[in-house]
Formats: structure tokens, sequence, C-alpha cells
């Protein structure tokens, strides 16, 4: 063994010379945020990891701009809209091939979307939100029957219906029937569950082996379960072969070991835990590295509403004006954020910089609970999962409430419990970590209406503004985009906050240190790692 | 000896099938559902409805505990809830870092653990006495993931002597795991070699062969060691058996893709195919060398016998 | 019988008498040090509320994550607090968990071990069998199912572990007693027809004490650690604000480069306990060993 060791390290010191040259050429190497694919089937994608590896491989009909983060034409040259905004007809691109060779043509949607329609495929809740209002939603994806009492043969998964609403009209053509007109549809669309794979290369296929047959600007190589994925560039990609020709994604859990991998010139693009900001931005080189996206989320607290002392808005409030957002985006976020005190982000044209229904204010935040009947301070406890940034954010929010005489106590468990109680309404408040899943305000009401999605869900559609903001939600979603429409949404943060069904905390920013040879844009406006923007000398 | 191999293995059987049976129902009875890991925090009702129909979560408890062990006779372990691989796939896969890392550790705790507890044994109360003592209660006293950050800095990043200090490979990247997941055991074997080994040389027999004028050396070798060999070998195969079922904080410390980290992303995610398998995986290592050890046990001292 | 019935029992050649035990026990100098170490962690545990010189839960954030300075003699952690005052707060919490999980589990597992190596036979087979089962249990499994039933506090935690622990030390003191039960002077006195009760805890309990007590202090510091990686995985006491080492120690690891006071003073505060208990330790073995000068 130890001479085996010796020799590694011998056979290195001489590969050296090889590996930094190596460094200079076209592989990026990076590491999986989260932890790691689940996955690699996009129409089951649901994690952060997965959503990384099909953006760089696979393409919709339409993909978002990573700039402005629009929908911009993708394997869809053009569309059409009809007048009543219900049908959708897609012009597709001519000469896309995918990683098999096959060439793109109007079998190959239809068989990606009933695909993705096909509840039997443990499909990702991107299928709700890409074909919830496609004509045919309902028919394809039945609730499944569940088993009762003391049955020995528990009827199979209903066969996959395929959704009526998208129809193939000719070779290189398709149309998506609306069951009502959605002004965000097109946006939807860009989720990783809209992506199109050739068609029958699902079929028996081991995804975690091969990865889909897509047709974006990179192909799975190669995944190794716990240590890392490679993607390898698509020399035939439509749009023009990208600069980086590898991109290697490897599996670290630890965070602060990232960082040291990165300093050591192992790894181009890191997230940084906002713990090691201060002495990175200290450092010239490592500042000079910094890479920052805000990020489209809404960090805040949803509430238990039946809860005897959460039901009171007078508590709810009292407490979202203890609550001191710009000291905590200041320690403990070291200025990941901005202080959140509405519904939507910086970035969204419905953000209103004058908007403040929460000024700090500890006296009337005392006046309020007094009222309340708790004239003495209150006791409250908030639920989250372990993630660790989350949970020394709920720590400082307690430590700027303390002054309002209101303990908070977190009780932090494992993910998987913390959901599981959501609609046991056995806590208080839940801490929501949520990141727009397309940059429209609707996507933000979610945090509003009874929603399992949530973690907290007790008592939303019982509030007596429930029944208002889920109409005007209903006529925002159809309205043109304009100021008519921002001024719906606008009323419906108006509402939400006067009745504090959510308190906000920050707006997120993602900061991540990327090597300086990386030239373009390494990082989209959403925050994903896009290989194929980077550019090389 | 054969019989007593025999009669060992078949007093495994009842053991696995315990481990089974008490997974199974300990699974079941824990708060958290795969399901509601599978569907994370956006999934809606009918979806997880779905999930749990296709799981065959929904069905009643014994008839998903007879699909489980029907399965299980047949050898199929069936397939991770997670990642819809086969969990005996997944297991292997993970096995081979696994058992690397844990031999590597265990060598280097023994060729550094047995020799200090040897030194501060036969200078008893001298300063190297205190010295090895002081070596080994610090290995096993500083934390190991501040350990590990700490060298990674060091030999990574300030003298560049390891270029690669994370990941999976016999290669440099095994140097730093390895001594983090020997530490606390170097301490444990010095402790365990120093302790048993004044027990033996102030026994009555070793004071007698001293007296009978035998070299220092050759009284230390012959009895001493030979008899002191008895715990060492019991600890360093629990330590084995431990490091076998995953160095956890090592493990994700150097994003080493062991057991450690699947066995804790399993009991995370609750995925009760992935765990049960683990658990038996577990079972068969400890068991294994275990048996290993009482084996051993009448080379060392023939006043065991089988 | 218990160990405790066993110290009743008049001496034999095996057990020193009270005095020579002490006398030995402080005539080492490294003793006195482990002796002081442990003392120092016991007092900080009794009477933290009146050495801390700060309210070790007072949160502010404008004093986040300051360095050691004459106001906080070891800085303050990311929501502000004194890390002296938690540091000693936290001796109570690491000292309780460690010191009852381990008393627990290593008295069954002496007890339990004593039984089965001596008497041998189905009891053994079967009592062998269970710790088989549940060493072969990872310890997570183990905690996780307690806490997940019986709901998360620190005596579950206990229970937790004083159930992994127990297995190791009968397995341990077995394969000692397999070996003593042969011994000349257990033969002796069994022929002279002494009792099984006898025989286990005059002769053999004494002669297998020593890597029980080695094994048992080196194993606190484990106990600390162990409870440190619960807490770390969510499992460890249900309230966030209490101070324990081991999760002053994992929590503040994210700020291990960029603070480095924040990890390192529950470090050194676990070091110097562990390092206590095992000179203790040592100290205790020599001083039990009648055979030793």
């Amino acid at each position: 063994m130890k001479h085996r060791l010796l020799l590694g390290v011998l056979l290195l010191l001489l590969a050296l010379p090889v590996l930094v040259l190596a460094q200079e050429n076209t592989t990026v190497t990076t590491a999986f945020a989260e932890s790691q694919p689940n996955t690699l089937d996009p129409h089951a994608a649901r994690i952060a990891d997965e959503f990384l590896v099909m953006r760089n491989v696979c393409e919709g009909l339409v993909n978002y701009d990573p700039v402005t983060l629009e929908p911009v034409p993708a394997l869809a040259e053009s569309w059409e809209i009809s007048e009543d905004g219900l049908v959708y007809t897609f012009n597709l691109r001519d000469g896309v091939t995918f990683f098999d060779g096959s060439t793109l043509d109007a079998a190959d949607v239809k068989y990606s979307f009933d695909r993705l329609s096909d509840p039997a495929l443990g499909t990702s809740y991107t299928a709700g939100l890409i074909l919830r209002d496609v004509a045919g939603w309902a028919e394809a994806r039945p609730v499944a029957p569940s088993v009762a009492e003391g049955t020995p043969t528990p009827e199979p998964i209903p066969p996959a219906l395929a959704i009526s609403g998208v129809a193939v009209v000719d070779e290189m053509t398709v149309s998506i029937t609306l069951s009502k007109p959605v002004t965000s549809f097109l946006v939807r669309l860009t989720l990783p569950g809209g992506v199109i794979i050739s068609e029958g290369s699902a079929d028996g296929v081991d995804f975690l082996a091969t990865g889909p047959t897509c047709t974006g600007p990179y192909s799975v190589a190669s995944f190794t379960p716990g240590d890392s994925l490679t993607l390898v560039a698509n020399e035939n990609y439509w749009a023009g072969a990208p600069d980086v020709k590898q991109a290697i994604i490897r599996v670290i859990p630890e965070v602060s070991t990232q960082v040291i991998e990165f300093e050591a010139g192992n790894l181009d693009i890191v997230t940084v835990p906002p713990s090691d900001l201060p002495r990175i931005r200290a450092d010239e080189a490592l500042s000079a590295a910094l890479y920052e996206v805000a990020t489209l989320s809404n960090f805040n607290i949803r509430i238990n509403l039946k809860d005897p002392k959460m039901g009171d808005v007078r508590v709810r409030k009292a407490l979202s004006m203890a609550i001191d957002r710009q000291a905590i985006v200041d320690s403990v976020l070291a200025g990941q954020g901005v202080p959140a005190v509405g519904l939507y982000p910086p970035g969204l044209s419905t953000h209103d910089e004058t908007f403040n229904p929460f000024p700090r204010d500890i006296e009337a935040a005392k006046a309020l609970l007094a009222e309340a009947g708790y004239p003495d301070g209150i006791e409250l406890s908030i639920r989250n999962d372990q993630e660790e940034v989350s949970n020394r954010v709920i720590n400082a929010i307690a430590a700027t409430v303390a002054e309002a005489g209101i303990t908070l106590n977190l009780v932090a468990t494992e993910a998987s419990v913390y959901t599981e109680d959501r609609t046991a309404c056995t806590m208080e408040m839940g801490y929501i970590r949520w990141g727009m899943d397309y940059p429209d305000p609707e996507n933000m009401t979610v945090l509003l209406l009874p929603n399992a999605a949530t973690r907290v869900n007790c008592g939303y559609g019982e509030v007596d503004v429930a029944a208002q903001i889920g109409e005007l939600v209903g006529q925002g979603v159809s309205m043109p985009l304009g100021e008519e429409r921002d001024a719906i949404f606008n009323e419906i943060e108006r509402i939400a906050m006067d009745a504090v069904l959510i308190i906000p905390i920050y707006h997120g920013v993602s900061t991540s240190l990327v090597n300086p040879r990386l030239g373009g844009q390494p990082i989209d406006n959403n925050g994903t790692r896009r290989f194929v923007f980077i550019e090389l000398e | 000896m054969t019989r007593y191999l025999v009669s060992r293995i078949v007093q495994l059987l009842p053991t696995i099938l315990g481990i089974y049976l008490l997974t199974f129902f300990m699974m079941r009875i824990l708060p958290g559902d795969p399901a509601q890991f599978l569907e994370g925090d956006r999934g809606d009702e009918q979806s997880m409805a779905e999930t749990r129909r296709r799981l065959r979560l929904d069905e009643p408890i014994l008839v998903q505990l007879a699909a489980y062990l029907g399965d299980t006779l047949q050898g199929d372990l069936g397939r991770s809830f997670i990642t819809n691989q086969p969990v005996s796939d997944m297991i292997g896969r993970a096995f081979v870092p696994t058992i690397q890392l844990a031999l590597t550790a265990t060598t280097i705790a023994l060729i550094l653990g047995v020799p200090l507890g040897v030194v501060s044994a036969v200078r008893q109360n001298s300063i190297w006495d205190a010295l090895s003592r002081l070596v080994a209660l610090v290995g096993v006293s500083i934390p190991v993931f501040w350990l590990g950050l700490q060298m990674q800095v060091i030999f990574g990043v300030q003298l560049k002597w390891i270029p690669r200090i994370s990941g999976y490979g016999i290669d440099e990247r095994l140097i730093l795991p390895a001594i983090s997941a020997s530490l606390g055991m170097i301490a444990l074997l010095t402790r365990i070699t120093r302790s048993t080994l004044l027990d033996v040389l102030n026994q009555d027999y070793i004071r007698t062969a001293k007296s009978k004028g035998l070299a220092n050396l050759r009284v230390l070798t012959r009895h001493a060691l030979v008899n002191a060999l008895l715990p060492i070998v019991t600890v360093w195969g629990t330590s084995l058996a431990g490091l076998l079922s995953g160095a956890l904080l090592v493990e994700t410390i150097f994003s080493w893709p062991g057991m450690g980290r699947l066995l804790v992303d399993s009991i995370g995610a609750r995925d009760y195919p992935m765990i049960q398998g683990l658990v038996i995986a577990f079972a068969l290592i400890y068991a294994g060398i275990n048996l290993l050890i009482d084996l051993f046990y009448p080379f060392i001292d023939p006043r065991i016998r089988y | 019988m218990s160990a405790k019935t066993a110290a009743l029992m008049p001496e034999t050649q095996h057990v020193p008498s009270q005095n020579r035990f002490l006398r030995r026990l402080f005539s080492n100098p490294t003793t006195l040090i482990g002796l002081t170490l442990v003392l120092g962690a016991l007092v900080c545990a009794i009477f933290a509320p009146v050495i801390a010189p700060k309210d070790p839960y007072a949160r502010d954030l404008s004093k986040y994550v300051l360095a050691p300075s004459a106001e906080h003699l070891f800085g303050t952690d990311d929501v502000g607090r004194d890390i002296l005052s938690r540091v000693i707060y936290g001796a109570q919490i690491s000292l309780k968990i460690s010191l009852i999980a381990q008393g627990v589990g290593i008295l069954i597992g002496v007890f339990v071990g004593l039984i089965t190596g001596y008497f041998g036979g189905w009891l053994d087979t079967l009592i062998m069998r269970v710790v088989d089962i549940v060493m072969a249990f990872p310890l997570l499994i183990i905690v996780i199912a307690l806490i997940g039933v019986l709901g998360p506090s620190e005596n579950n935690i206990i229970l937790g572990l004083a159930v992994v622990i127990w297995p190791n030390t009968t397995r341990l003191v077995r394969s000692q007693v397999l070996s003593l039960k042969e011994a000349e002077f257990v033969t002796a006195a069994r022929s002279l027809g002494s009792a099984d009760a006898g025989i286990i805890f005059r002769h053999i309990l004494p002669n297998v004490i020593s890597p029980v007590v080695v094994y048992a202090t080196l194993g606190l510091g484990g106990i600390i650690l162990a409870e440190a990686s619960l807490s770390f995985l969510g499992l460890g006491s249900a309230q966030q604000a209490t101070p324990s080492w081991g999760k002053m120690l994992t929590e503040s690891r994210a700020f291990i480069r960029s603070a480095w006071w924040m990890p390192l003073y529950p470090g050194i505060a676990i070091l110097l306990t562990v390092l206590g208990f095992n000179l203790l330790g040592d100290g205790l073995r020599d001083a039990l060993d009648v055979r030793s000068k």
C-alpha cells in the first residue's frame, strides 16, 4: 500500500506539468451546488443539480435569454399565438440533430410532451407547471387510485394517455392548445421539463448511465454517482459549437472544501457561502474572481394561520415589524441579498422600491403585541430543515426581534420530516426558501394561496382575503403583459402584506468564484452555470 | 473447527433476518416519508399520491414486507427509491472506495499506534511514555472536520504538496482522508497496546522469564506482545468494521464516495430499499470481520479452543 | 449481583486496599493534571451561571463575529453571542450527555460481558446474537429511530448512545473473560469450590477492569464528538440555542477560515476535557492494577 501511494505521488509529480497545461485548455471544472443528480431524465428532474445538467444538455421549443430571462426561440424558430390566446403554433427549426443523429421533427415534440404528462414516470412538478393549463391535462393525469385497506393486489397505475392539447400539425409544425389563456405559458415552456428528447429514446434507457438524448450544446459523457459528471461539447450544436469542449461537474458535499479546491486551482466555478465572503472580499486575487447574480427569490416565513397565536394578524405584523432585515443582510448574509418587505424581487416589473409595509418599529411592534394580549412579550417557534445558511438567518431574526419582547425558537429537523408536517398544522411558522420557478409575478402568488408546495399549508384557503386574492390571480394570469397586469399583481401584494400572509425576509443574491480565464457569461441571470456562454481567449 | 464455522454461519442467518425485520419496521414507524422527499418542496397532493402509488407505499405494510422479503430471498434487493438504480449496484459502487479507505486507514493506525503503545509501555512513566500518549490523545481529540479542512488548506493551497485534495482516487487523494480516518484508531490502538502490554509485562511468568535472564527484547516479542495481541486484534477488528460502515465525516469533507455518505443520504431521503440493503451489507461485513477475529483467537492464545 | 455488591465483598489478594489505591492514584503527576482538567470542566458545568461573564443566549447582531478582545475574551459568534460564556455553559450539556451515556452503556456492557463470557453456552450464543444485531446497526439509524419515535430530547440522545455503547464493551469484556476463565487462579478458585458469582466478581472482574476503564475514558471524547455529529445531522437537542461544545464546533465549521476563534475554543474545550478524562483513566488503571510495580 505504501509503495502504491508513493508511486501515486511520484506519478502525479510527473503529471503535474500536464495538469497545468490542461488548465490552459478547453476544460472547465466545477462542482454541484447542493448534492448530486438523482436522475438524468429531464422529465423527472426536480432539484437544482439536475436542472444544472438539463440546462446545459437539453433545450425546449423556447429557451430564456441569459440576460433578460425572456423567452427566445430555441427548437422552435418562430411561433404564432391565436387571437384568443388559446392556440400556440410552433414552427420547428430545420436541421437540428439529436445526439443519436436523428433529426428534430414534430413527432419528437409530441413524444416528449406525452412523456412529460405520464404519471407513471414519477414526473417532476415541472410537468404541472408546464402542462396544467394545456387541454387534456386532467384526462392525461387522472388521480391514481389508492389502495384500499386490505386489498391484496393493488391496481397498477393507469397507462399513460397522450396529452390531447399537444398536436402534430405537419412534420415541422406543432400546436399546443390551452384550456384557458395563460400569459406566462411561453415562459413556463422554458422550464427543464419542457425539453425535447428524441422520439423513443427514453424507452428502456438507464438515464443515469447515458444521459438524455437531447439537442443541446453538451451531452453527458459519463456520470459516476458520488464522484463526478462529465459533459462533452456537441460539435453539431445548431447555434454553433461552444468554446468549452469539456465540462466536469464534481460531487463535493462540503461547501468549505469547494472553496478550498477553487483556491488550490482545481475548480473553475464554485458557490461561496456567506460565512467565507468577508475573507474572500479582503483577498485581492480572490475578490477579483467574485461573480454576483441577484436571484429571483423570496426567502420568507409562511404561517400556520390556524394557530391561536399566529392566527392573529397583530402578532404577525408585530413580528414582521420587529425584524431588522438590513442588519441580517449585512451580518449573516454578508450582503448576499436585499431586504424583502413585499412579494416581488428586484428584476420583476412588479417590484416596487417605495412599497414598505413593515418599517422597523420596535415600539409599534410592542404596542401591537400588547393589543393582541401579550403585553409581556411572546414566545414563538419556527420550523426549518437543516440548511445551514437559513438556520443562521433565523437565529439572526431571533436576535433582532428579541428587542420587541419576542422570543423566537428555531426547531430544525430533517427536510423530509419538516415537509411531512406541512399539512399537519403542528407548527406555528415555517421558513421557506422560495426561488422562482419562472420569472413571472404569478409564480410568487403561490406563496399566498393554499398550496402544499410551500411546506406550511394551514389556513391559507380559509383566511378572509383568500377569495379576493384567488380571483385577482385568476384575472392576472390571463392578462397580457403590461402595466395593467402589473397593477393587479401589486394589488395582490398590498392585500397580502396588509394581512401579513407571509413574512418576507430577503431576496437572495448568489455569489460565486469564477476563474478569471473564463470570459463571456459563465452564470446566467437565473443563477445557472451555462458552459455554452463561456468564452475562452 | 469446521463444525464451529458451520455453526457460526448458521447463527448468522437469524441475526440477518432480525436486522432485516427490525430495519423494515423501524423505517416505517419513523416520521418522514420517501414520497415527501422525492416530491420535495414543490410537489402537490396529486403528484405525492402518484409517487406513493409508484413506490407501492400505499399498500398495507405486510403486503410490502412480503413483496420485499420475497425479492430479497431471490437475491434482489430492489431499486433505490431515489435513483431507481439497483440497490446492489449502488452498494457495490460505494463498497470499493470504502474498503480502500478503511484498509489504508487501519494500516496506518497499526503502523503508528502499536509501536507508540509498545514504547510507552516499555518506558512506562518516562518522557517517551508521556509523549506517545500525548500524540495519540491529540489525534483522537481533534475534531476530524476541523483537521481535515485545515490539512486541505495547508497541503493543497499553501504548500501545494498535494495537488488534488478531495475526490476519489487511489493516488494522492487517498492520503489526507486515510490519515484523518486513522487518527481515532491510532489513539485507541496505542492505549490498548500500552494497557494490555503493561498487564502482561507485570504478570508472574514474564517476571519469571526476566529473572531467568532472557534478553529484554526477546521477552517482549516472545511473551508479552504475543499475549497482548488478543485485545489489539479485537480493537483493530471493530475499528475496521466501523470504518467499513463508513467514515461519514471524512467521506463528506474529502468527497470520498463511500458507504457512510450513501447511508446518510439514504436515511435523509428515507430511501427504504437502499437503507435495507446497506444495513444488511453492514451486518455481513461486521459478522465477517468478527468471525475472522474469533477464528484468529486460538492462533494467538492456545487456551482458547473451539 | 452487581458491581456494587462486589465492592462490599471481603478483600482478596487482587483488590488493593482503599488507602493504597488513593495513594497510587495521587502519586502520579499526570493523574493529578487529568483530575484537575476534569474537575475544571465539572466546575464550569456546575457553576456556569456564576463564572460566565455574559449571558450565553444573548444575541446581538451588532456584535456579529467579533475577534477576541478585552470585552469578549474568546470573541463572538455569528449572532453576536459571547463565545467564552457559551463554552462555559457548554460544559453542562456536553458532560451530561457523555457521562450518563457512557456510564449507563459501560455498566450494562460489563455486566452482560462478564455473564456471557463466563457461563457461555446458549446464553452466550443468544446474547452475542443480540450484540451482533445492535453493533451491525449503524449508530445513525438507531438514534434517528429513537428520536423519531420518542421525540428529540437530550435524554433520548443519551439513550441512543448508551444503546450503541454497551455491545462494544460486552465484546471487549467477553474476550478477556474467555481467556481468563481458563487461567490458573480461576481454575484453582473453582476447584476450591468458590461460587460462580464470587469467581466472576472477585477474580475475573478486577482483571478485566483496566481495559474497560481505558476504553471508557477514551470513549468519552468520542461521545462528545458523536453528539456533535448528531446535532450536525439535526438529531441533537431540539433547542437550537443550547450551547454544546460539539454543536458549537460543527456549526462554526463554515467559519473555519474566516473566523478561527469560532471553532477553536469549543475545540480546545473538548480537547482538554478528553485529555483530562484520559489522564485520569490512566491513573485509575495504574492504581487499580495490583500487579504493577
